[in-house]
Order: C-alpha cells, then structure tokens, then sequence
C-alpha cells in the first residue's frame, strides 16, 4: 500500500542541496582543493599524453609521410635489370613509379655551364620519366633528350637557372691511347626546389643516360644519338612505393625479387613505430588513469559522506529527502571533476607553445602542428563528469536511516 | 479533537531477537494539539530513540497503529506504511536534535530560511516576524549571522531549536533540549516551546531528565520504566496543568 501523502522530494529541496554543496565546497576550500588536485593529477596525464602524441608524433609522421623521398626505396649495388624485369616490377601494386638507371660510372659527370669558366661540378645524373613523383607540379611533361631538370643545391652550384646550358664533359680513355673528352649540351627546363631534392643531381631521360653509356662503353663513337631502348639492361633503379607506409611492401617485393635494399623511409618507420608504440603507451596510461580515478572518485565522495554523515542526518532532519541529499555529493563530484577536467584542458593549451617549438625544429615543410580533435575529450571529459556525479549518489546511499540517526548522537 | 498524533502498540527494538540491546514498547500515545509531553527514564533507556521515531528519522520494529493528522487538514497520515517519510519533517513534523543540529557551512540564518524555503514558507512577513519573535525569546537575535564555529555550545542548542521553532508545525520533537544550558537559558527554551505550544497548537515532544524544571514550565511527564512508556495520562495531565 502506498502512502498517498508521501511524495519524493521537490524542486526546492534539489536547489537547496545545490546551494548547500556549493557552500561546503567552499568551506571545506582545503579538502575540495585536495579533491580537485588529486581528479585532475589523474585525468591530467593521459589528456597531456594524447595531446603530445597527436602534436609531436603524428605532426612529424604527417610531414614525413608528405615527403616524396620517403617512399623511394633505394637499390643497393649494381644489378642486371632488363626491360622485362622493368616492366614486371612496374606492374606490381606495391611499385608506384619506377625508373631505370644505369652503373654509377655513367651517372656521376663533370658539369659545367655552357660558354663560361665557371666551376665544374660532379653532378650525379639520375633519370626520370613521366609521372616521376618527385617532378609532380614541376614538370608534367616527359624529359626529351639532352633536357636536364636540376636540384635547387646543383643549380646554385653551377650557377645556372631554367633555360640555361650546360655541358657535361665526358671522357673515354681508349687502352692505346690519352682520353678522349666529348662534350655533351643539355638544356637545363627546371630547377627542383630544395624541399622537393636536397642533393647535388641532375635529371635526366633514361635513353640521355643510355647514350652516354654507349659511348663511355665504345658501343658508340656519338654520345648524342639515342640508342634503341627496349633491349637495354640496367644496372638500377628509382623507384617508388605509392604511399609511405607502402614502402616497406615494396622493399620485401624488391628482395623477394633479388635485390638488395635500403629504405629511405626508415625514419618514417621510425616515427610510426614511435607512434604506436606511443598509442599504446597511451592506452596503458588510460586504463591506468580511467582505473585509478573510477577509484579516487568514489573514495573521495565515500569519504566526504562518512566524515559528513552528521551533516546529512541535519540536512534529513530539515526534510530534504534522499533524493535531494544523493544531489548534494553528486553535485560535489560532478564540479569537482569539471574543475579537474579545466585544470587539464588548461595544462594542455600551456603545452601548445612548446609542442609547436620543438615540432618546428623537426618539419621538413613549416606547417601547422596536429592538435587532437576535440569531441573525444569532450566525450571523455564528459563520461568523467558523469561518473564523479553518479560516485556522489553511490556514496549517500550507504546513509541508511539507521547511520543517521547514530550520526545525530555524535557533535 | 483530532488528535495530532495516534499510536498503538509500537515496538522500538536495537538489535535483532533475542539478543537485542533493548526493547521499548508504547502500547497507546495520543497527543492532542497544544499538548507537551516530556519524557523520562534513566540514560539508555530508549528515550532518543523513541523520539526518532516520532521524528521518522528510524522505523519502529512494529507498530498497529501510527498515524500524524496532516499539516493543513484534518486526515490522518498512515506513517507506518511508509519506507521515506523524510519530506513529512519539512513542516508537519520538527525534530531538534540533542547536540549539534547546526550545518557547519551555513550561518544560522542561513539553515533557518534553509528550513523555511523547505516548508513553502521562505519570504512571507508572518514567518519573518515569527521568526524575529522567536530569536528574541531565545536570545539568538544577535547571533544568527554566525556560523556553527562562531556560535558556543549553547548557542549552537538554541539554534538548532530554533530551526526546529521556525517553521509552524503539527508536532515538535526535541531531544533534550535543555541540556548543557544555564538555568537562564533553559527556561527560556522551554518558555519558548510551551508558548509555542499553546499559541500555535502544536503538540511537542520532549525527552528530559530535568523532571521538575518540565513539570514546571507544564509538560506532562511520561516515563519509560521496564521498556515500557507510560503516558496514557499525558493529555489529561497537560490539559490539568494548563
């Protein structure tokens, strides 16, 4: 049977509550500072952790990652490459763009700009072909013969700019006789920027190499005519992976294939190790956290409603029912938790400046460093709110009518 | 004449049977509007817990019949089917507390509007005025500003009865509301709760071991002897008095 006179509570006696939590919140200054110092020490490190891994490590994964040269994998030694094994390596999926390349003897030239004394440079001739990533917004157009691109640091070098000449001295040395020089024009049609190649090298169209090799070979008495292509052998290539973390595919492609490799994406694969190893880093610290403060939560309310038992007999003895009296810490737990939940927020807009120093030291490209979204803290801070709350209510419900009415007897 | 409270064959234990720490049995209680009853008996005999249960701070183990007549008609209230009657002590019934009975965050005044918003009362110039006139009565006008950590120990007392006076009530319960007081202060208690009484028809319910000093300020007396209340003459008593 249920008492028709009897109701649960009312408005007044909820905004009663609230107004007698926030005054002993204030009151109690000391304890509720120790409270919102001991929430936020726990909610702090995986909030300042996740803000450090997205800023530092995912920012430098990114500007890596942007980086053309980080998907190049590097072919080590000299190999025989024919053209069927080229066409058979830029069919595989993992093989984003590949170029052949001859011995290193061919490729390393002395440079000088056409009708001048200026400096020869040791330029190392590297080839290109059309859709080579590093040219992308550069040059679209395939390389013809005898047209160079160069690298922002070779074009310094020899003083040259777009639409310039150069002249690539090469020398032959017959058994019988002194070394014989023959002096090659190459046009230069574009000059990479430094971001894009930082060494010392040229680029040019693989049959430009193929006919300098013929003739450095004695295969050709004419460094400028364009050998048939089709059937030529090469000792190495450049090539491509179609993204950074597909890099390492196409190295073990390349291996499974014969041949030795190194990958320039090592530091890459450095970082995205870093980043997951960081992840779970961040994960333990998250259970560790979320563990310890699911446990502080409710300790801390447990504790402020034994040591306030006798306020809550009061309060009961003025008619606020137990529903306005689970208010009373559940509001207490829940601002206190909010205020530790700021105190993070805070710390992790003071940690902005640094991240962004140290992140800048390390970017290739100036850009902006990576902050973590928004709407998982919010989730988070929320879910933390919640619980903080719903640990006040747990806590008033061990305030049985009985431990009320012992806690009267005592002052 | 309604009665403000009915009570028939009630049973307070603490502990469970057999081993109980002891048991007290009302087997009849009738208070009438305006009646004071006091009760006595020797330290532990059950007398703040009898009062908690009038106050509905604790259930009785049993009870036939436990009826309170409404705040503002003339119904009776079935208190013992009820799990939570918290919200009944927010003005039909008042209970004072023995020791302490001031909120440490709160001045007195603070608690006492506290107490009045609770009733529906906070704000009106009669509760002001009640409440002013009261203070006086109690010597606590100059103190209501204060804190609990301001106020002495006797302060503390009065205040909290003063909380307990300021909302207008069917039934007032306190727990030995003179203790610790000079004699000064407490008649001034006990003035306060018999004019109280008699002017608002509030029936109060003290526990005493000052016998002669209730008797005095015209409380009936209803003893606990052998774990049992004694106080079927209490409303004949007080109305001989009166």
């Amino acid at each position: 049977m249920v008492n028709p006179f009897v109701t649960k509570g009312n408005r007044a006696g909820r905004r009663l509550a609230i107004r007698f939590a926030i005054a002993d919140l204030i009151h109690d200054r000391l304890l509720t500072v120790v409270g919102i110092v001991l929430l936020a020490a726990l909610i702090a490190p995986p909030v300042v952790l996740h803000t450090l891994r997205v800023g530092l490590v995912e920012t430098w994964a990114q500007d890596l990652a942007k980086d053309i040269r980080n998907r190049e994998v590097v072919i080590i030694g000299e190999n025989r490459i024919t053209e069927n094994d080229l066409r058979e390596i830029g069919g595989w999926s993992e093989t984003g763009f590949v170029v052949p390349e001859p011995s290193f003897f061919v490729s390393t030239q002395r440079v000088r700009k056409s009708d001048s004394r200026g400096v020869a440079v040791d330029l190392n001739l590297r080839t290109t072909a059309q859709s080579d990533p590093v040219m992308a917004g550069v040059t679209d157009a395939a390389l013809g013969p005898f047209q160079i691109i160069l690298s922002d640091r070779a074009a310094e070098r020899l003083d040259v700019v777009a639409g310039d000449n150069l002249t690539v001295l090469l020398a032959r040395t017959p058994s019988d006789a002194t070394p014989v020089r023959e002096p090659v024009a190459l046009t230069v049609v574009a000059i990479l920027p430094q971001q894009r190649w930082a060494g010392t090298d040229g680029f040019v169209s693989p049959q430009t190499l193929l006919g300098f090799r013929e003739w450095l070979t004695f295969a050709s008495d004419d460094p400028t005519a364009v050998p048939v292509i089709d059937e030529a052998v090469w000792q190495s290539l450049r090539i491509y992976a179609p993204t950074v973390s597909g890099a390492t595919a196409l190295r073990d492609k390349l291996e499974q294939f014969g041949l030795e490799t190194r990958l320039m994406t090592d530091q890459v694969d450095r970082i995205l190790k870093l980043e997951t190893g960081l992840r779970q880093v961040f994960s333990i610290v998250l259970f560790l956290s979320a563990t310890a403060f699911v446990i502080t939560a409710f300790l801390l309310q447990w504790l402020s409603v034994v040591r306030k038992k006798r306020d809550f007999a009061l309060m009961s003895v003025i008619g606020m029912t137990p529903a306005d009296l689970a208010v009373f810490p559940s509001f207490q737990g829940g601002v206190m938790t909010a205020i530790a939940c700021l105190i993070s927020v805070v710390l992790v807009f003071a940690l902005q400046g640094p991240v962004e120093t140290v992140v800048q030291g390390y970017l290739v490209t100036p850009s902006d460093v990576q902050s973590p979204a928004a709407l998982p803290f919010v989730m988070g801070f929320l879910a933390a709110i919640a619980l903080g709350a719903f640990a006040g209510i747990a806590a008033v419900t061990t305030l049985r009518p009985e431990v009320l009415s012992i806690a009267l007897r005592g002052d | 004449m309604t009665p403000v409270l009915c009570i028939k064959a009630l049973r307070i234990m603490a502990g469970e049977e057999p081993d109980a720490a002891f048991q007290l049995d009302v087997p009849a209680l009738a208070l009438d509007p305006g009646d004071c009853i006091a009760v006595t008996g020797p330290s532990g005999c059950g007398k703040s817990t009898f009062l908690e249960v009038l106050g509905l701070l604790r259930r009785p183990a049993s009870v036939d019949t436990f009826l309170v007549r409404a705040q503002s008609s003339s119904d009776m209230l079935d208190l013992g089917v009820s799990d939570d009657c918290s919200h009944l002590r927010q003005g039909l019934i008042g209970y004072v507390p023995q020791m302490g009975g001031v909120l440490p965050f709160l001045t007195a005044r603070a608690q006492i509007e506290a107490s009045l918003h609770l009733a529906g009362v906070a704000g009106s110039k009669d509760a002001a005025a009640r409440l002013a006139r009261l203070a006086d009565a109690l010597d606590l006008a100059q103190h209501l500003g204060k804190r609990r950590s301001e106020l002495s120990g006797g302060q503390r007392k009065r205040v909290a009865l003063l909380v307990g006076l300021s909302v207008p009530r069917r039934l007032l319960i306190a727990d030995e509301p003179t203790a610790g007081l000079d004699e000064q202060n407490a008649g001034r208690v006990m003035d306060a709760l018999v004019t109280v009484a008699k002017e608002e028809s509030t029936a109060v319910v003290i526990a005493t071991h000052d016998v002669d000093a209730a008797t005095r300020a015209g409380f009936s007396i209803a003893t606990i002897e052998s774990g049992i209340l004694s106080a079927a003459s209490a409303s004949a008593e007080h109305r001989k008095h009166g």
